[in-house]
């Protein structure tokens, strides 16, 4: 699975950027580079689905692919998919459904994950009668929204419609999918097991393990999400959980300077940052705030000049647009216009259907 | 007077009939506020000299702790128990926890801290405020094993219990020789502690060294004994990578279930193979150190020494693990010649060499102040545990005053003259705990009466067969059969999830 998800990113990104770039994206770094990245390339759905990615493990599977001749390097060093790489991204698992939503929901997913996992010990050991047991979860926050459940004798006839649920749910998956899932779980005395083991047991790499328990979470995650009604015992992990604002701390400072009248150079002096810095802050919330304007910025002939050679280029490389532009716009301009375009394209946001 | 209301509360708190050897008379003692020096073997119950006091007197019991793992796993038990007002306060802790720990820190009655945490300001602080009734160190060894090097933090414990508003102190260690016994109380400042001294062997278990040629031979010998009995069994590494190597080996060619264990894992996963162990459903744990002080499962029968350990205090501490419920077991420890260079490697990485005190005297030349922690061990080239015993050394001599360099051509003479000599003693130490650990692998006499030879005098009677001297062979060994652990059986995801949810017995 890693491979496949590898492979897709550099499809999209056509050689433009490197395997850290794509390791950052993967990884979930809140960097604005990563972030406009995810945006211009439409890999939204893979941020942040994998925060302890190391790099070196991403430039190791990136070699492997090498090898196998499903991707090569361009002069810069970045990858592109060979004939090859593009049958075996065609025949990977991406046809049977890819429910990935990194973007959208990569932080909510870590709470449901542990939520779900400290939910089903605590049912499951409840009707043990045994209350002595070691919480797998050592998040303080999610014990104590646990405790509040059990107080409020919300789990007491949990146990039924919660493995209904469950069962139901992976049954959707594929076989692998719900085998890794169900191994790696702890309840009802049994001890699950660790990456490791079930990378042996499966023969598959800890990576793959992790994404595909990951990849059943996210489909577990949505279609919970989009038919609660369906899943009540399921849905209690969702409570409370707000959108995710992806933006970075401190852009949101530059912003709040923004909208009391700084301009650019002002901020710079207050914040004492570089200028690209602070304008990196702005295109990251052109890119994720449909409503920002940027009028301010670059004047309406110009956003649409950049616009039609954006276009007619089809390319999301700066250089290759500032060329093009016969340099009569800096590439802070360029960025700006390119990240706030994407807004007018659709993201697909198909809710899953259990069928698939 | 007080036995009969202590054996009360025993039963009531802790569920015990009886005290075991050593407890009662030193429970008594620290509730009389005494400071007390405790020493019971390994797996008697110690934590319980602190447990119950802790629960009989008015205000907090603290206890140091070395191991981040150790406090955090005493106080889910102790939580799983009932016993709620525990915390242990680790640098795991994010800040907001940190804070709202340390806001209520007075709600608590026991305290775990590790000896680094003592020093940070902040806890200080809070700390100070407390009304500590009781100061405990627990595996207070440590102090003289590792206070030197790399835990300096430890040679600051005096200041802590002065800070603390001087309450009884109790140090327990399982090992703990004469020399270390005194040294751990002119640490603490306290040379009046009451010795509680118990004799530390363990009549339940057999000894035995094994001299191979190779690492391949160690390996194909251990596959043969886990073959013959299947039964729990820790093995012990000296490196990360080896714990992960074998084990994936041994998955391979035996039908039992192998994990590995060591301190680069993923929290959960740590918790998992500890927990699968616990229950048995792993057969053979290969770990390094970081798993052993303090865990607690009642039915290992053989630890295996893949790598020796460089003291014979750290093997004592890790055969500790095995036969805590009274019933034969057995260490076996694997020696190739080659293995004597790893210890040695392991003890360069932690002592700086002698030219380092040159280096880091040109260095301060240079500089007006030391950068950080980080930064130094990156531009002096030293490992963490070096540049600590150099640093605490230039705090010591005064060179250093609050990360300030005090310039001072004869003050500077007089702190290298210091510092090399501290450090040939400290060289010298560790060679000669080297040298007693492999003159016991060596040894040809019975292993029992000499590994106990330097804590104590003479042993209790084996209940088992004593040593490879003294007649015991593992392949003969009759370490119990088990009754037979759970077969491995991979049932398909939907089978496995009716088990999780206790579906099997209500449907079917
Ligand atoms: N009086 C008692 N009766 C029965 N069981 C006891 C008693 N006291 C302690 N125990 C049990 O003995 C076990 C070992 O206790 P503990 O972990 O405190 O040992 P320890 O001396 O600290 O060992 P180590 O040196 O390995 O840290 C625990 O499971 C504890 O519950
Ligand atoms: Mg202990
Ligand atoms: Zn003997």
């Amino acid at each position: 699975m890693f491979a496949a998800i590898l492979l897709d990113c550099i499809q999209s990104i056509q050689g433009e950027r490197s395997i850290s770039g794509i390791h950052n994206l993967i990884q979930g770094k809140k960097s604005s580079q990563t972030l406009q990245d995810a945006r211009l390339y439409k890999l939204e759905r893979y941020f942040g689905i994998y925060p302890s990615l190391s790099k070196l493990n991403a430039h190791k599977t990136a070699e492997s692919l090498e090898r196998r001749n499903f991707i090569r390097f361009n002069q810069e060093n970045h990858p592109v998919l060979t004939d090859e790489g593009e049958k075996y991204l065609e025949d990977s698992f991406m046809k049977d459904g890819n429910f990935f939503s990194g973007m959208e929901h990569h932080r909510n997913i870590i709470l449901f994950e542990k939520r779900l996992r400290l939910l089903i010990q605590t049912v499951t050991h409840s009707e043990l009668k045994d209350f002595a047991f070691l919480p797998i979860v050592e998040d303080p926050s999610v014990q104590a929204w646990m405790k509040r459940l059990y107080r409020n004798n919300v789990i007491s006839d949990l146990l039924t419609s919660l493995y209904e649920e469950l069962n139901s749910v992976l049954s959707a998956l594929s076989h692998l999918e719900a085998e890794l899932f169900t191994r790696r779980l702890t309840g009802g005395g049994l001890i699950g097991e660790t990456r490791e083991q079930l990378a042996h047991d499966y023969h598959l790499s800890v990576e793959d393990v992790d994404l595909l328990i990951k990849h059943a979470l996210f489909y577990m995650y949505r279609i919970t999400l989009s038919r609660q009604e369906n899943y009540p015992a399921l849905t209690l992990c969702l409570e409370g959980m707000a959108k995710e604002t992806l933006i970075t701390s401190s852009a949101k400072q530059t912003l709040q300077w923004l909208n009391i009248g700084l301009s650019l150079e002002d901020i710079v002096q207050k914040r004492r940052l570089k200028l690209s810095t602070i304008q990196d802050h702005v295109v990251e919330a052109a890119l994720i705030d449909p409503s920002f304007d940027i009028d301010g910025f670059i004047s309406k002939e110009g956003q649409k000049d950049i616009l039609t050679t954006l276009e007619n280029l089809n390319t999301n490389k700066l250089k290759k647009l500032f060329e093009a532009l016969d340099h009569n716009y800096n590439y802070f301009e360029i960025r700006l216009v390119v990240a706030s375009s994407k807004h007018t394209f659709k993201e697909d946001r198909h809710a899953p259907s259990s069928t698939s | 007077m007080l036995r009969p209301r202590l054996h009360e509360q025993l039963s009531h708190h802790f569920g015990f009939s009886e005290f075991r050897e050593g407890q009662k008379e030193i429970i008594e003692d620290v509730l009389q506020g005494q400071d007390v020096l405790g020493i019971l073997p390994t797996g008697v119950g110690k934590s319980l000299c602190y447990q119950l006091p802790s629960l009989l007197m008015h205000g907090t019991t603290l206890v140091v702790s070395p191991l981040i793992s150790l406090m955090v796993d005493q106080v889910k038990q102790l939580k799983a128990k009932g016993y709620k007002s525990v915390i242990a306060l680790n640098s795991f802790m994010d800040y907001r926890e940190r804070t709202a720990a340390l806001n209520q820190l007075n709600h608590y009655r026991l305290i775990y801290v590790s000896p680094e945490m003592l020093q940070n300001p902040k806890i200080e602080k809070t700390l100070h405020t407390l009304d500590v009734s009781l100061f405990v160190i627990d595996e207070a060894h440590c102090i003289s094993q590792w206070g030197h090097e790399f835990r300096t933090d430890y040679l600051k414990m005096d200041q802590v219990i002065e800070k603390v508003g001087n309450p009884p102190v109790l140090a327990l260690s399982a090992t703990a020789a004469p020399d270390v016994q005194k040294d751990i109380k002119k640490q603490l400042g306290r040379t009046n502690m009451i010795d509680h001294i118990y004799p530390m062997d363990k009549p339940n278990i057999s000894f035995a060294v094994e001299f191979h040629e190779h690492q391949d031979d160690k390996k194909g010998r251990i596959r043969h004994m886990l073959a013959a009995q299947r039964l729990p069994t820790m093995i012990y590494f000296s490196s990360r990578q080896s714990a992960e190597l074998v084990a994936e080996e041994l998955n391979i060619a035996l039908d039992q279930r192998v994990a590995f264990y060591h301190g680069g894992m993923e929290q959960m996963d740590r918790l998992l193979v500890q927990q699968q162990f616990m229950k048995d459903q792993l057969d053979v744990i290969c770990c390094t150190s970081a798993f052993g002080m303090g865990v607690d499962k009642p039915n290992i029968r053989r630890v295996i020494h893949y790598h020796f350990p460089t003291q014979v205090e750290s093997y004592i501490q890790e055969i500790g693990r095995a036969g805590r419920d009274g019933k034969p077991c057995a260490s076996i420890v694997m020696y190739t010649p080659h293995d004597q260079l790893l210890p040695k490697m392991l003890m360069e990485r932690e002592l700086p060499e002698e030219s380092a005190i040159e280096r880091l005297f040109a260095w301060l030349t240079n500089h007006s102040a030391l950068l950080s922690d980080e930064e130094m061990h990156e531009q002096l080239q030293l490992s963490e545990s070096q540049w600590n015993f150099l640093k605490y050394q230039l705090e010591e001599t005064q060179v250093i005053l609050q990360s300030k360099v005090m310039f001072d051509v004869e003050l500077w003479n007089k702190a290298k003259m210091h510092i090399r000599a501290n450090l040939r003693k400290r060289w010298n130490y560790k060679n000669e705990k080297f040298h007693q650990m492999r003159d016991w692998l060596y040894f040809t006499g019975c292993r029992r009466l000499k590994l106990y030879e330097p804590f104590q005098e003479g042993v209790r009677n084996a209940e088992v067969d004593c040593c490879d001297h003294c007649g015991f062979t593992i392949d003969d060994a009759q370490l119990m059969e088990e009754e037979a652990a759970d077969e491995i059986t991979h049932n398909s995801w939907d089978v496995r999830l009716k088990r999780i949810f206790l579906q099997e017995s209500i449907n079917e």
